[in-house]
């Protein structure tokens, strides 16, 4: 049996773990503006740690989720999200609340994301494993072509607009448009389908071929 | 497909999804994707991106993001690295000197992993001691009285630790120097005592009756507090957690 020094140490201890839960529900009890609204508050560092703590907790499991599925490997995956957590900590001040935290959080992600990818084309090794999807170049812009190019552009939107299902058009955006490498692009959109993205930038490249002859037709058409 | 047929070149494909004044920022986005938005959202806005791919595309992955659920297999990864690399990314951020993490390098990763087990394990400590001790104001209780003392030193816990094939016959602990008794206490999830007991070595028997209470599948924890000849406290152990699975057997 516990003397009594040993009893008063047991309630002290009791004591401090009923004080810690009640902490830890007060915490989840709080927005995430909040958190941030005392992190920002706090001077002393381990006061700040508490707040920041139990923001980035609620949020890590679906950046790093995110980034296990923009790289496909645990290890990049695991340092890209220690990254964008350091740098959302480093910018958390700019954070104006006009959107959710998560969202904020979001645009942070996909800009580490974004260079983690570009120091990856860096790396030799890195070339032979993405898959690109090369589309003809008509080379520099003379300031006729450039202005060619403007009005195709348009033509092309509207054409892709008109002439694709919703997967395809994500496919084909994040594919020319942002240059995500196609087993990128299946697995932030969850693609399922044997070829996955591939097979959507193929469908949809043949859709595109179609409509861009048929729009020609019907201009030249009308031209006549 | 074969290129030299294919009627639109890279770069008006490449300007065709081109960001412009009109396309909307990431706020306007996630007023699109929270109608409970106190914002609201704008009528412009929300037309702009009817009609446009690269909002479209843009609004499709910010709901990705949002309703992004790990792989089953990957769970309990994801639960680890959660719990190793949180603690060091909030290290890092006590220490704005800090340099951030360098980005993968497969001919370094093994050295940085076994460093970065080091670094973990001191942030997991600091983390620890930050949420135990730190008192927010708004948040702040009556944990202060005495915690100086308890968190001086550690006791070490050895064992009984995780699920157990039938209950343990006693529990096992580091010895503390200048330690002359430990008071131990075993408990159950909600913290209530089961049996609490004192030793002189670092290790305490538990009695039959005591064993026989120990109903599979229940969690329980247990705890050590180590006092000096004075009778003073000079550590105290983590809480430990074992489980019984198999029923409890009668044993000598």
């Amino acid at each position: 049996v516990p003397n009594s020094n040993g009893t008063a140490t047991w309630a002290a201890l009791d004591r401090l773990e009923r004080a810690r839960r009640e902490r830890e529900t007060r915490l989840q009890e709080l927005t995430d503006n909040e958190l941030i609204a005392h992190y920002l508050a706090a001077t002393e560092g381990t006061q700040r740690s508490v707040w920041l703590h139990e923001l980035f907790r609620r949020h890590y499991a679906k950046v790093l989720t995110w980034c296990m599925r923009f790289t496909g490997n645990r290890d990049d995956a695991s340092d890209l999200a220690q990254a964008t957590f350091a740098r959302a900590q480093r910018h958390l001040a700019t954070f104006r609340g006009d959107s959710r935290f998560s969202t904020w959080l979001y645009a942070v992600t996909r800009s580490e994301c974004m260079s983690w990818l570009q120091a990856r084309r860096g790396r030799p090794e890195a070339v032979e494993a993405e898959t690109l999807e090369e589309l003809p170049d008509a080379g520099e812009a003379s300031p006729e072509l450039a202005l060619e190019r403007a009005g195709t552009a348009k033509v092309v939107h509207a054409l892709l607009d008109e002439a694709l299902d919703d997967t395809e058009k994500q496919v084909f955006t994040l594919h020319y448009g942002d240059d995500l490498p196609l087993d990128v692009i299946t697995r932030l959109l969850g693609l399922t389908n044997r070829s996955g993205a591939k097979g959507f930038i193929v469908r949809a490249r043949r859709k595109l071929a179609r409509a861009v002859a048929a729009w020609k037709a019907r201009d030249q058409a009308l031209d006549a | 497909v074969d290129n030299d047929v294919f009627p639109v070149d890279a770069k008006a494909i490449k300007a065709a999804f081109a960001r412009t004044p009109s396309c909307a920022t990431i706020a306007e986005l996630d007023r699109l994707c929270n109608a409970d938005h106190a914002g609201g959202v704008d009528a412009r806005v929300a037309l702009h991106v009817a009609g446009c791919l690269r909002c479209r595309t843009e609004l499709a992955l910010l709901k990705h993001f949002e309703a992004a659920t790990p792989h089953p297999e990957d769970e309990p990864w994801l639960a680890e690295r959660v719990a190793r690399d949180l603690p060091a990314v909030l290290h890092r951020a006590a220490a704005p000197a800090a340099p951030a993490p360098t980005r993968a390098d497969p001919r370094r990763r093994r050295l940085r992993t076994i460093g970065a087990g080091l670094a973990v394990a001191c942030a997991a400590l600091v983390v620890v001691l930050n949420v135990r001790e730190a008192q927010p104001p708004p948040l702040a209780t009556d944990v202060g009285r005495g915690s100086a003392v308890f968190r001086s030193r550690e006791v070490t816990l050895l064992g009984p630790a995780g699920d157990l094939g039938e209950p343990p016959r006693e529990l096992r602990w580091e010895p503390v120097p200048g330690a002359t008794t430990y008071a131990i206490r075993v408990m159950e999830v909600d913290r209530d005592e089961l049996w609490s007991g004192e030793s002189r070595e670092e290790a305490a028997r538990l009695p039959p009756a005591v064993r026989a209470r120990m109903v599979p599948g229940k969690s329980l924890l247990w705890q050590v507090i180590a006092t000096d000849a004075a009778g003073k406290v000079i550590a105290t152990s983590e809480v430990g957690r074992f489980r019984v699975t198999a029923p409890a057997q009668q044993t000598p």
